[in-house]
């Protein structure tokens, strides 16, 4: 096998001590950015990427795939603990994490996470090691219908269930359907609902809204039963992760479907963010246990993070093969990967061996340093549970504020998180649902973007959607998630 | 760039006070020395110093290091990095894209900001600030608002002047001080290599055939990319399906994947694919041909036929500048200017432009306002042409 | 929820009434302005406004029935009852002054001003530990942001007093 031999020598390059010391930096580091939220992967990819001009690539690569890595493991830990989602793709972590932690579960819940990240990532690295060129020529196929298809899909995957009233779950969804739909439309360059008022030009930021409607949200419905968190009573102690450890295997059936997800919309390039809705509400169909999703599932925090994981690794594969950005991060490494001199295309695995095999053998050993670093900070952050509320709300209030601003450095920003922390409290006490809200504001410009794409390019024919196997395929499969929530009511009712 | 002995000769006492102010002077000197040896920095050296700071004292001190100091460490380079202005950042700068993070000017944006830190050009530190929101809108309406916030420097695209046509949002140009032009970015015209076109002739002709079916797929809308091809449309009297995409980089996937049948893309975007045989460049949107005669995959970039060789008399190039926001001192101009001449003369710089086939036309002052001036109402007159301004 | 013993700052029905109309009111604007930019669907698929414009019909719909079902509920369900509404304030406005007061000392500052301030009154810690806590978090998140990261944030007189 070439493959392994190439592997082989790509570790010999990749445990260099320097590689090596590079590797557990940029996890650190990169930990560090996914805990802040406003702070992402892409922007500390960017921000260190200046530094690494004077790195051989290959070192350089190293250290800023560790940060991404890092950034993927870290999203999860505020997410978990506060309800805050550190990154876009942690978003679905906190429905089942938060509740997790509340629960007094916070420990079993960082585990869970971390270790499906893992598991993710090394499925995705898997691909990337055997598969990568056949996998390019099939992320070729992918023109704007099949992207529509797979949006419609991760939309189709997650609807449909919520337990909240049913127009309250629709003006929910339009709502964040809406925000979406504020600023420049790609399509034709014109500004919509913007008012004339400039700070709405640049749109709602997806982050912007999940802070304040999440994070604020929560700090005021906490303050409201009084000044305490209820997860502080937690067991913590390190037999915790070999505890949870026994328990992750009974769910290889989510954690196959969850990392084929995954990979699917890492290299199509869907993104991380839409993969991890898409993992959790496929879990959540499947699920024996779907009346407990929501209410502190673990398998409702495996799901996504092993989603998001596998298509946040996998993203590294178009780029590296076709020079697309499967990610933000994606995009910002290619900017390094040309300033290094390197081209990323179809010739990089020909003629760069040293450095492609030596990031791909860094992927493992740095998934690997990521869990151990992560996993041994399991009870240190759980731990933050109980320092008093009276200490820990006004320092996340801040860190949130400083979320807000770092995404546009925009003083208006600061401002809707507040306003959507006084939405976030309203509606959740109201009962209107917050996932297709957020789901909407992720996939509405997206979706509404490749949708139109498509129909220009047909000429405004909507056969276009089923007009090649593979994007009939996908559109159907879609369809059918959709309508079978509703055959499933009506095969009960007849039961009865 | 030429080496200016004479302005080198002139600044070298107001230089040496300010380093021997510093208590690692030495260390520091030779630091910067051996980078630049390394380097082959040659010609960083830019505008001459103030003279009014040449003192005896520092005259005096001067001599006294010189005998200290070996000739060879004493570089003419190493001084130019610790020139002294009338004017210099006192606190981080901060480099504004008018554009998401991944793209064009993003990378050129963050060269810069990596050269400024490799070579120490700046004794503040500079970072590169994404305002990308609405078409760009978002930063020039920043730099607009930041009137004599002299640390704050813009990289422009063609969005400067299209998105105010296009959206509406009130800011021009004219709202921000020039400081200089870095470098004109090229678009060719691409086909996929396993389409029948060999030339531009035979691919605008096949375009006439197919009766305005065939699509041209760009970088967002009522930009650079769509008005280069309402040009092709005009010149050739042909007629194309536009389809935006969100960047550059996917726009050349695209057209590998055949959902597309052309692109106008920079060559930096699609240079990967045609080294690796998926794309056919037709011809380059510039007076002349370019100038990098390496060969790529089975040409070289100067081999590609300028359009107007190929019957297409459409000339566009791109701006790759740098603004300031308005009301700023002329030293504080002088300042910018000379810190991109000192980041257009290092390796790094040209290694970038050589890879990406960039046109390295450097402007400043009056000659680069003028000539923004003339794009600015190219731009609009174009745009007013092709149906692309807002509507009220 | 809160005991009916508790007496009540506003009732369910109220906050389901407001919301549901401020949501129909969002609606209706949406459709307003889309029309204005063409909501039609053009030869090439569909124009700017097409979708905002369904996407507020439907908001519009959805919140039309959820007033009309908030008129129709009981008034005696609570929201928040006043205890409840004394604590979030107690949060809530701390938390819009930081903010207010941003805009000109900084987000370091204004920072370190609400957490000592909010420990001081709803923990009551020592001046001592109330001062460390604040000036750490705040000196913390600078290092990491303006000298690690190189991210800038909003920054005030203090801030400038250093050369930032």
């Amino acid at each position: 096998m070439d493959e392994i031999q190439a592997l082989m020598q790509g570790f010999s390059v990749a445990l260099s001590p320097t590689n090596l010391g590079l590797m557990f930096l940029g996890i650190l580091l990169g930990v560090i950015i996914g805990v802040l939220p406003g702070l992402g992967g892409a922007n500390g990819v960017a921000i260190l990427l200046p530094l690494t001009f004077s790195m051989n690539p290959t070192s350089a690569i190293i250290m800023l795939s560790c940060i991404y890595w890092g950034a993927l493991f870290g999203g999860a830990i505020t997410s978990i603990l506060f309800n805050i989602p550190g990154e876009p793709w942690s978003v679905a972590t906190t429905f089942d994490g938060y509740p997790m932690a509340q629960n007094g579960q916070a420990a079993q819940a960082l585990t869970a996470a971390f270790s499906s990240s893992f598991f993710g990532a090394l499925v995705a690295i898997i691909i990337i090691t055997f598969l990568a060129p056949l996998v390019a020529k099939f992320a070729l196929q992918f023109g704007p219908p099949e992207f529509f298809a797979v949006q419609l899909l991760t939309f189709c995957s997650f609807v449909g269930m919520s337990k909240e009233p049913a127009f309250k779950t629709l003006a929910a969804m339009f709502f964040g359907f809406a925000l979406a739909a504020i600023g420049m439309d790609n399509v034709t360059g014109q500004l919509r609902l913007t008012f004339g008022f400039e700070p709405l030009i640049k749109g709602f930021d997806f982050l912007i809204a999940v802070i304040g409607l999440f994070g604020i949200g929560e700090i005021l419905l906490t303050m409201e039963e009084g000044l305490a968190f209820r997860g502080k009573t937690a067991k913590i102690t390190p037999a915790v992760v070999w505890e949870t450890w026994k328990m992750l295997p009974k769910y290889w059936k989510t954690y196959l479907r969850s990392a084929a997800v995954g990979c699917w919309m890492g290299i199509t390039p869907g993104g991380a963010t839409p993969a991890s809705f898409m993992g959790y509400g496929i879990a959540k169909r499947f699920s024996p246990n779907k009346d407990n999703f929501g209410k502190g599932e673990i398998e409702g925090v495996l799901a996504p993070e092993t989603a998001a994981h596998a298509a946040g690794t996998s993203a590294l594969l178009p780029m590296l093969t076709l020079g697309i950005p499967g990610s933000p991060t994606a995009a910002v490494l290619l900017g390094g990967l040309l300033v290094w001199g390197l081209q990323p295309g179809p010739l990089l695995f020909v003629e760069q061996k040293d450095f492609v095999w030596g990031l791909i053998a860094s992927m493992y050993l740095g998934n690997i340093a990521g869990l151990v670093v992560v996993l041994a900070t399991v009870p240190w952050f759980a731990a933050i549970l109980r320092i008093p509320f009276s200490i820990i709300a006004p320092v996340i209030l801040v860190i949130c504020a400083v979320g807000a601003y770092t995404v546009h450095s925009s003083m208006f920003d600061v401002w809707l998180m507040m306003g959507f922390g006084v939405i976030g409290y309203v509606f959740k006490k109201l009962q209107y649902p917050m996932a297709p809200l957020v789901l909407a504001l992720v996939l509405g410009d997206m979706a509404e973007n490749a949708f139109r794409q498509s129909l220009l390019s047909s000429s405004g024919n909507l056969s276009v959607f089923f007009s090649n196997p593979l994007v009939a395929t996908i559109t159907t499969v879609a369809l059918v998630m959709l309508v079978w929530p509703m055959l499933q009511a009506l095969r009960g009712a007849t039961k009865k | 760039m030429t080496y200016d002995s004479a302005a080198h000769n002139r600044a070298k006492p107001g230089m040496y006070d300010i380093g021997f102010s510093r208590a690692v002077f030495s260390r520091e000197l030779i630091r910067i020395n051996r980078t630049i040896r390394a380097q082959n920095l040659q010609s960083g050296c830019g505008q001459p110093t103030t003279p009014k700071k040449v003192t005896n004292v520092t005259q005096l001190r001067f001599s006294k290091i010189k005998v200290a100091l070996s000739a060879a460490l004493v570089s003419a380079t190493a001084l130019c990095a610790s020139a002294a202005f009338a004017w210099e950042p006192t606190k981080t700068v901060e480099f504004v894209v008018p554009a998401g993070t991944g793209g064009g000017a993003d990378q050129m944006a963050r060269l810069v900001q990596g050269i400024v830190t490799k070579h120490n050009l700046l004794k503040s530190s500079m970072v590169v600030v994404n305002k990308g929101g609405g078409a760009g809108a978002e930063g020039f309406l920043e730099m607009k608002n930041a009137k004599g916030d002299a640390h704050k420097i813009v990289i422009t695209l063609s969005n400067l002047f299209t998105t105010p046509v296009a959206t509406g949002v009130p800011f021009s140009w004219k709202d921000m001080t020039p400081v200089a032009m870095l470098a004109l970015d090229e678009f060719v015209l691409w086909v996929n290599s396993e389409s029948p076109y060999k030339t531009a002739q035979e691919y605008i002709a096949a375009v006439k055939a197919g009766g305005g079916k065939l699509r041209m797929g760009g970088t967002g809308s009522r930009q650079e990319d769509q008005i280069i091809t309402a040009l092709i449309e005009k010149a050739a009297g042909v007629k194309f399906i536009y389809v935006p995409y969100k960047g550059g980089g996917e726009v050349a996937v695209q057209l590998v994947g055949k959902h597309i049948e052309s692109t106008v893309n920079n060559p930096i975007e699609a240079v990967a694919q045609w080294r690796g045989g998926k794309l056919r460049p037709l011809c380059v949107f510039d007076g002349k041909r370019l100038a990098q005669k390496e060969k790529i995959a089975d040409m070289s970039w100067s081999e590609i036929p300028t359009c107007k060789e190929s019957g297409l008399d459409i000339e566009y190039l791109m701006l790759r500048g740098v603004f300031m926001a308005p009301g700023v001192t002329p030293d504080q101009v002088a300042f910018y200017v000379d810190l991109m001449k000192k980041v257009r003369a290092t390796p790094e710089w040209a290694k970038f432009m050589d890879e990406g086939a960039f046109n390295t036309t450097f402007m400043s002052g009056a000659e680069y306002a003028a000539w923004v001036a003339k794009e600015d109402t190219r731009h609009r007159a174009l745009m007013q042409e092709a149906g692309f301004v807002a509507a009220k | 929820m809160s005991e009916p013993a508790e007496p009540s700052a506003a009732s369910t029905r109220t906050l389901e009434i407001i919301t549901s109309a401020c949501l129909l009111l969002l609606a209706l604007l949406i459709m307003w302005d889309s029309r204005r930019i063409g909501a039609g669907w053009g030869p090439s698929g569909p124009e700017s406004g097409y979708f905002p414009f369904y996407i507020g019909t439907l908001m519009g719909l959805a919140s039309a029935v959820n007033l009309v079902k908030a008129w129709r509920m009981s008034r005696d369900k609570s929201f928040v009852s006043v205890e409840e509404i004394r604590l979030v304030s107690a949060m809530f406005f701390p938390a819009l002054a930081f903010v207010f007061v941003m805009q000109w000392l900084g987000i370091y500052v204004s920072g370190a001003l609400l957490i000592a301030f909010f420990m001081r009154w709803q923990g009551k810690f020592s001046y001592a530990k109330c001062a460390a806590v604040a000036v750490g978090t705040s000196l913390v998140l600078f290092a990491m942001f303006e000298i690690w990261f190189k991210v800038p944030l909003l920054k005030g007189p203090l801030e400038s007093l250093f050369g930032y």
